[in-house]
């Protein structure tokens, strides 16, 4: 069965709107901080209210009634993420943050006092009004429950305050520039009147009360209905009078759904969908390949002779990345360019064409032969080399079974590795027991996506310091390959301090040319993922020539600007 | 009066084996999970493939209990009152929602689809099984068993997508997947009714037809054995109606092993079916299940198992019970 697909995609979105435009009540953001609008022609005009769509919010069977975004589960309602709201978005289809529920944000000379100003005139959807003390009660709570913190905020926070009704103020241990991403952007606000009450690590919330566009009308394992908050603070937005969420648990009927346009939004990989669904209309069934981040090679630092450098280069030089990208991921997801761990629409910020010509990607068996054998490995009778302690060079891949196009990248890469006399073994595994051999280091070599975040440091530093690893037989978070360069904590450090870019840059520039030398993992695609969409009487996406949010980043920018045609 | 006494001892041995047997399967059931590596924790970060943030992954640990300290015998005792008593704990794939919950909102539209086409095949499948043995050598019964060995050799999913794409998607005679139009509450109306049974149509279609052959099978085997002893003969011989003798001694006779594989198969119905679930986009336990054991849901795994483990018991217990009456040589044995 591959409905636990994993996807691909081709499109960088490079250029990037000149946004000018505002969404919501008017307010305008601090300078440098643009807004989302779409058609900002019409958006000043408006659109009618009406209309349906129905979206799929992720595979995974039938729903519960649980709508909390503090709870762990893995089937959570997809009403959640339309009800809360972050203060900021963050836009990686442009690498700006967006003011959302906040307006705007300044630091403290010394990075360790933050103080947000909340937008005005926002209310819940009970119609109480959002203030400053919601913020902070959110923030606390997550302090008391660590269960529900998922970010890790209370790690870097000392203390959070409201600071009058619309201004809070986060103090810090020590200046961190990770945090504004991850409090920020990655953690929703909720009204302290009615959570005040509630354990937020084991609530079910069965009536969510937010400040987002929609609001639950109705609910069944099958389907999740939502219609217009019309107190919502971008009115006269949203334009869609209801959204449906019908549970999808099958590859087949998504598709077969989206064809007969049951569906208007899905997010279904499936290898032919160039076939099975744009060319069953393809003036209105558009597939958007949206990146997130990297698919890598880990390769275990820890293990012989894994360990040195060379045989690490040798290894990716030996891998053709165009025959991967196609094969296993149908083109979706194109084969990285170079080995710096920037990805496209980052690089133009944080990289330089001297980097990316540097550290391109060279396809060279014959090369990574001779410098394997000017190492000291000897070719053995049997085409498999020998290390230089006389061992043949055996390894084992570990391959996640349910995750086809893995498993396909996982088969070339072994055939690859073979040509230049690297004997490797394909181990299956379920996908749990793939990963927990990953995050604990038992393991030799194995396919795995990237961390990702704001800026490549969200990659590179996961990828490479201590702080995120663990000894051998431990669940380290990602550094899964166990690399540890004291430069790298160095360079780590100073980057946190900082949260002035022009600083931060080279910082970043000197990581990726750690990375793409030492190869302490290696990149092998560019990682994206097909979303498809239908214009049929729905208008208001973003598109290749106006790509003004990355689907993956959530669905709630794109909702408030959507708007029904006939 | 010593018949009866002799009858209820056969009842108190059958129901002390039955006990023994549950234990030994909710006792393989606690172990079983644990015995699976990885934690829900890291299943979960797999699952969010790279979307959630690596510090995710201690709250996880935390809210799921995994670096709990008590003792796996401690567990075992508490595992054990909990099942006694009901309490199946909190899900956590759907975290925080109770297991019993889940179970609760998936178990009906099993028990309805896998039963009722279950109990379908079951009859259309032994009257053409007695059909075909009693008429054997005529072209009808004896191109059944070969048209049904050809269906039951193709694989069940490619059947059920065959049906899905043509009479669903292509003819749009049915709805593609679901068990009940997305406008419709569910209650016992006209309305909702009718759109319950539009949608199962098409997935108890797929059942009913790639399960009715091993029944009719079943039943033409037995028949045809039967057919053969002594005694048929001699009802033949002695001028009984044809329909006598197949119903009194040929189907009565070849009934009983269908009855306990009928029996067995009840029992897994609550298990679901997971390609049925799967293709038809069905809601239902199987699925449930795959989910529970992919995310290493240990509660609900635990849930469904005791649920399928009961059911299954519960089944033969009473077609056990049900023999004594049907076939006296078992009380005698």
């Amino acid at each position: 069965m591959n409905r636990k697909w994993r996807t691909a995609g081709v499109v960088a979105l490079t250029g990037v709107l000149g946004m000018t435009a505002l969404v919501g009540c008017g307010e305008t953001p601090a300078s440098g901080q643009p807004s989302i609008a779409p058609h900002a022609d019409k958006a000043s005009s408006g659109h009618a209210i009406g209309g349906t769509i129905s979206m799929i919010g992720g595979p995974g069977g039938t729903f519960v009634n649980e709508n909390n975004p503090f709870a762990p589960g893995a089937n959570n309602s997809p009403a959640e993420p339309i009800i809360y709201e972050p203060l900021a978005q963050w836009n990686s289809a442009n690498g700006k943050y967006i003011p959302w529920l906040a307006t705007s944000w300044t630091w403290n000379a010394s990075n360790t006092v933050l103080t947000v100003q909340l937008r005005h005139g926002v209310k819940w959807s009970n119609g109480t009004a959002f203030t400053s003390k919601d913020v902070a009660f959110t923030f606390n709570m997550l302090h008391k429950y660590p269960a529900s913190d998922f970010n890790g905020l209370w790690s870097y926070l000392k203390s959070v305050s409201a600071d009058g009704p619309y201004a809070v103020k986060f103090t810090l241990k020590k200046p961190n520039s990770m945090f504004f991403y991850y409090m920020a952007s990655q953690t929703v606000i909720v009204p302290e009147a009615i959570w005040s009450h509630e354990n937020p690590t084991t609530w079910v919330n069965p009536h969510p009360v937010g400040t987002g566009p929609y609001v639950l009308s109705s609910f069944t394992p099958e389907t999740v209905t939502m219609t217009r908050n019309p107190h919502y603070w971008q009115g006269p937005k949203p334009y869609l009078q209801t959204i449906k969420f019908p549970a999808e648990q099958s590859n087949t009927t998504t598709v077969l759904s989206l064809a007969q346009n049951q569906i208007q939004w899905g997010g279904t990989f499936s290898f032919d969908l160039q076939r099975s669904y744009v060319n069953r209309d393809p003036k209105d069934n558009h597939v958007g390949l949206y990146p997130n981040g990297m698919d890598v090679l880990y390769v275990n630092n820890q293990v012989y002779p894994m360990n040195l450098q060379v045989v690490r280069q040798a290894m990716s030089l030996a891998i053709n990345r165009t025959q991967l990208a196609n094969v296993a991921w149908s083109g979706y997801s194109p084969a990285v360019k170079d080995l710096t761990g920037i990805t496209p629409g980052m690089d133009k910020t944080w990289s330089t064409p001297t980097l990316q010509h540097d550290y391109a990607v060279q396809y060279n068996p014959t090369k990574a032969k001779q410098m394997l054998l000017k190492a000291g490995f000897k070719m053995g009778a049997n085409g498999t080399l020998l290390t230089p302690k006389g061992k043949p060079f055996n390894i084992t891949i570990d391959v996640p079974t349910p995750y086809t196009d893995f498993t396909a990248a996982s088969q070339q890469i072994a055939q690859q590795l073979k040509q230049i006399g690297i004997n490797v073994t394909l181990q299956n595994n379920s996908a749990n027991t793939y990963y927990n051999k990953l995050q604990q280091g038992q393991f030799d070599i194995g396919i795995c996506w990237s961390p990702w975040g704001a800026n490549p440091f969200f990659t590179l530093y996961p990828f490479m310091s201590q702080q995120f690893s663990k000894p051998m037989g431990q669940n380290a978070s990602a550094n899964f390959e166990r690399y540890d360069n004291p430069q790298v904590e160095a360079l780590g450090q100073k980057f946190l301090q900082t949260n002035d870019q022009s600083k931060q840059v080279p910082i970043v520039r000197q990581l990726a040319k750690i990375f793409a030398t030492q190869l302490p993992v290696i990149p092998l695609t560019y990682r994206n993922t097909p979303i498809e969409y239908s214009t049929k009487n729905i208008g208001g996406w973003p598109t290749s020539s106006n790509p003004y949010w990355n689907l993956n980043e959530g669905n709630l920018p794109v909702l408030v600007n959507l708007y029904w045609h006939n | 009066m010593a018949r009866r006494s002799q009858g209820w001892q056969f009842i108190a041995s059958k129901l002390g084996l039955y006990i023994l047997i549950f234990w030994a399967a909710i006792t393989l059931n606690f172990i079983i999970p644990r015995l699976m590596p990885g934690n829900p924790a890291s299943a979960l970060m797999a699952k969010s493939q790279g979307k959630m943030p690596p510090s995710a992954l201690k709250a996880l640990e935390d809210a799921f209990g995994i670096n709990t300290h008590v003792s796996l015998w401690r567990q075992y005792l508490g595992y054990l009152r909990n099942t006694v008593t009901g309490h199946m704990g909190i899900s956590f794939t759907n975290f925080p929602v109770p297991v019993a919950k889940v179970i609760g909102e998936m178990l009906p539209w099993t028990l309805f689809l896998i039963g009722l086409s279950t109990i379908i095949a079951f009859f259309i499948g032994n009257i053409l099984g007695l059909y075909s043995a009693w008429r054997r050598g005529g072209k009808i019964a004896d191109a059944l068993p070969v048209a049904f060995t050809v269906i039951s050799a193709m694989p069940y999913f490619w059947i059920a997508l065959a049906l899905l794409y043509f009479l669903g998607f292509s003819l749009n005679w049915f709805p593609i997947s679901h068990a009940i139009g997305s406008n419709i509450k569910a209650g016992w109306n006209f309305q909702s009714i009718g759109s319950v049974i539009d949608h199962a149509t098409l997935p108890a279609f797929s059942i009913v037809v790639t399960s009715m052959g091993g029944w009719m099978m079943q039943m033409r085997n037995n028949l045809i054995s039967i057919l053969s002893h002594d005694y048929v003969q001699l009802a033949q011989m002695k001028g009984l109606p044809e329909p006598e003798v197949m119903r009194n001694y040929g189907a009565r006779n070849a009934m009983l092993p269908v009855l306990t594989s009928f029996a067995m198969s009840l029992g897994f119905v609550v298990g679901g079916a997971v390609l049925v679930e799967d293709v038809f986009n069905y809601p239902g336990i199987g699925y449930a299940l795959v989910e529970a054991v992919g995310n290493s849901d240990y509660p609900l795994m635990q849930g469904i198992f005791l649920i399928i483990v009961s059911a299954v018991l519960l089944a033969n217990l009473i077609v056990d019970l049900l023999y004594t009456f049907l076939d006296p040589r078992i009380r005698r044995a």
